[in-house]
């Protein structure tokens, strides 16, 4: 399926393969329905490409598959993308991507997105929670380039979290985002115990700084050293938070050049 | 005014010691000059020269004027045979004639028309051919394939079949006419049964007087059909029951022109050719127009009916028309492939249904919600008061649906409910480009 050039201040979901989703204005005027939200609870979604829309309002990016057994987001692009919440209230803001049942992605870019929040949100910024089945269903992720302005609230900006055993990343690139104002943990690439097993790359971001006089949030965690089979390297990046744990709370084994503020 | 309908007076200076039919008998005696009249016909004895219109033609007549008896109906004692003739035979009928054919006095092809030419004319006043269906004949009417018959300025009226167009013939014109099918509890249809030849009506009125009135049936077969500039009243076979004009069987048809003021629903059936100009009076659902474009490539022009139904092989253009909401039948169901809608308005719903393919909807707007279903689609620049749904429920689309420019509600897209199995086929792509809608985006789960 390909929207291309549509206005709507409602909501966009997709159940079909090839979705192209390019050059669309959404505004979620005063509720919760100005969000791109493909999913699927049918079938493998492969092939999502989200590229320079604008999404105002009460609004979130997401994408979601809850299928068991089949990959699924393969090949899939979200990028170019303006995302912000003028009316400030508690609906979730950015980009979430999430297969709850099955395996999730081999080959994703989340690249050169803005994401702008209001006063306050429910959630913010980008968000990964890879699924149950697999040991290997987060592979080959770039995140690059976005920049998150978050409000001064206690969410962590860019989330790569499971709670599920046999969960797993395998090479994890974060490079050259900017996030600001947020409070909390920055950037956070966490999973249980073994599950983590392929190298995890955060270099040259800009996190947890408060340009504004508000205290930060607390930079980036990465999986300790030794769990599972995590190899994981932080360089150049420079690293706000006074109020939390400032820098790198865990990791990474290879540190160079990064500047805490 | 006929040139037949004069005082006699005026031709006395001309007759004198004669006057009225005398005179006219006179004059007519004296001259012959074809397409004058040269008979007449009624009862003897109170101005008529010949008591049948068998006497006329065995007596020479070319041109015949049915006079009636007094009173004004005048019953055709039996058949007649012009196919000797020397050439073409005018029968005209006086203001406030009824001239009556009865089936058990003309009995089975009792009218013989065989490679002859026969024109009937009213005075465009009150001039009745009344056909009597009491046997329920085949034909009473012989005709071959040169045979032609012209009917004008009068009202024809029948209880059963028109019979003379039970065999083959070359042409039945038919101009400014009331056609009266009252065929009270039986069901009747006028035309029908002809083989070959071409049929057209012009300027006539179409008069229904029950619900089992069929103006033109289905078995009508002529190589061209054409009614142009003619009304529908009265009451016709029900839409629902049937096509009280089913012109779906002639080789060509052209229809322009067709007000229909009928009490109740009317079928049309268009087959092939084309028509415009198909009027529905009364925008109520009780008096419904349906058309159906069925056989190979219709075509409907600026019209406005309650609903336009979809059979045979496709291939339809339909151009500026309006599809009224009809009440019962609100939803346009587009259910064959490679039609082209251009400029039409719909006040109903519009449905593609799944592996129908190949239509176009462009410059459209519909009150209801657009469902496509079928694949190979393209729908450009509308605006669609409720929903557009595309893609398939249950299924797999098959081939790619392209929307553009359509102001919407909202549009939903494919929702596969078969677990595991896409809604589109990898190589097949639903298309929304440059559309706004109103609330709800696109949804699908």
């Amino acid at each position: 399926m390909r929207i291309r050039h549509c206005r709507s201040i409602g909501f966009l979901t997709s159940a079909c393969a090839n979705v192209e989703i390019i050059n669309n204005k959404l505004n979620g005027g005063a509720t919760n329905n100005g969000d791109i939200d493909v999913s699927t609870t049918n079938f493998a979604l492969d092939r999502v490409f989200i590229d320079r829309n604008i999404i105002a309002g009460h609004c979130n990016l997401s994408l979601s598959v809850a299928i068991a057994g089949a990959p699924a987001m393969n090949g899939s692009q979200v990028s170019n993308n303006h995302i912000f919440n003028g009316g400030g209230d508690a609906f979730a803001l950015g980009l979430a991507f999430a297969a709850t049942v099955t395996t999730l992605t081999n080959g994703f870019k989340i690249q050169n997105n803005i994401i702008e929040a209001g006063s306050t949100t429910a959630s913010l910024g980008i968000t990964a929670i890879p699924g149950l089945a697999s040991v290997s269903n987060l592979s080959n992720l770039e995140i690059s380039e976005n920049r998150i302005n978050g409000p001064a609230d206690a969410f962590t900006i860019i989330s790569l979290t499971t709670a599920t055993a046999f969960a797993a990343y395998n090479s994890i690139d974060i490079h050259d985002n900017i996030v600001v104002n947020n409070t909390a943990t920055a950037i956070n690439v966490q999973a249980l115990s073994v599950n983590i097993n392929q190298p995890v790359k955060v270099n040259n971001n800009i996190v947890g700084v408060d340009f504004t006089g508000v205290a930060g949030g607390a930079g980036i965690t990465l999986p300790a050293p030794g769990v599972g089979f995590a190899r994981t390297i932080g360089v150049g990046n420079v690293l706000g938070g006074t109020a939390g744990v400032p820098g790198f709370s865990l990791g990474p084994e290879i540190a160079s050049g990064n500047l805490l503020t | 005014m006929s040139n037949l309908d004069f005082d006699v007076k005026c031709i006395q200076p001309y007759q004198d010691g004669m006057c009225g039919e005398e005179a006219l008998a006179s004059i007519i005696a004296n001259t012959d000059t074809r397409g004058i009249t040269d008979c007449t016909v009624g009862l003897v004895g109170t101005g008529a020269n010949h008591a049948s219109v068998a006497d006329a033609i065995a007596a020479g007549c070319l041109s015949i004027r049915v006079i009636g008896n007094p009173g004004g109906t005048y019953e055709e004692p039996a058949g007649f045979d012009i196919s000797g003739a020397v050439g073409p035979v005018m029968l005209y009928i006086d203001p406030g004639v009824t001239w009556v054919w009865r089936e058990s006095k003309i009995g089975a092809s009792g009218i013989n028309l065989s490679g002859q030419t026969l024109s009937i004319r009213g005075s465009g006043w009150d001039s009745t051919l009344q056909i009597i269906n009491d046997l329920v004949l085949a034909t009473m009417v012989l005709t071959t394939a040169t045979s032609n018959l012209f009917l004008m300025d009068m009202r024809l009226e029948t209880d059963g079949l028109l019979t003379f167009l039970g065999f083959a013939y070359n042409l039945l014109y038919v101009r400014n006419c009331d056609l009266v099918c009252n065929p009270g509890d039986a069901a009747v249809t006028v035309f029908s049964g002809s083989l070959g030849g071409s049929m057209e009506f012009h300027s006539c009125m179409f008069v229904g007087g029950s619900v089992t009135a069929r103006m033109i049936g289905a078995s009508i077969a002529p190589t061209r059909l054409i009614i142009n500039d003619c009304t529908v009243i009265g009451t016709f076979l029900p839409s629902a029951t049937g096509d009280a004009f089913d012109l779906s069987t002639p080789f060509e048809t052209l229809v322009d022109g067709l007000l229909c003021q009928q009490t109740g629903t009317l079928g049309i059936n268009i087959s092939g050719g084309s028509a415009q100009g198909i009027q529905q009076s009364d925008l109520s659902p009780a008096q419904a127009v349906q058309v159906t474009l069925s056989g190979t490539t219709p075509s409907l022009a600026d019209s406005q009916v309650s609903n336009i139904a979809f059979s045979g092989a496709g291939g339809a253009r339909i151009t500026n028309v309006e599809v009224i909401d009809g009440g019962a039948t609100t939803t346009t169901t587009i259910s064959n492939a490679n039609n082209l809608l251009t400029g039409c308005t719909f006040g109903g719903d519009v449905t593609i249904p799944l592996s129908i393919t190949g239509n176009q909807l462009t410059s459209f707007s519909i009150g209801g919600t657009l469902a496509v279903l079928g694949g190979d689609t393209l729908i450009s620049n509308g605006i669609v008061t409720n929903v557009m749904n595309l893609g398939v429920v249950i299924g797999i689309l098959v081939g790619s649906i392209n929307v553009s420019g359509v102001h919407c509600l909202g549009v939903s897209g494919a929702t596969n409910s078969i677990a595991g199995v896409p809604a589109t086929n990898v190589t097949d792509y639903i298309t929304v480009d440059e559309c706004e809608f109103d609330t709800v985006g696109l949804s699908g789960s």
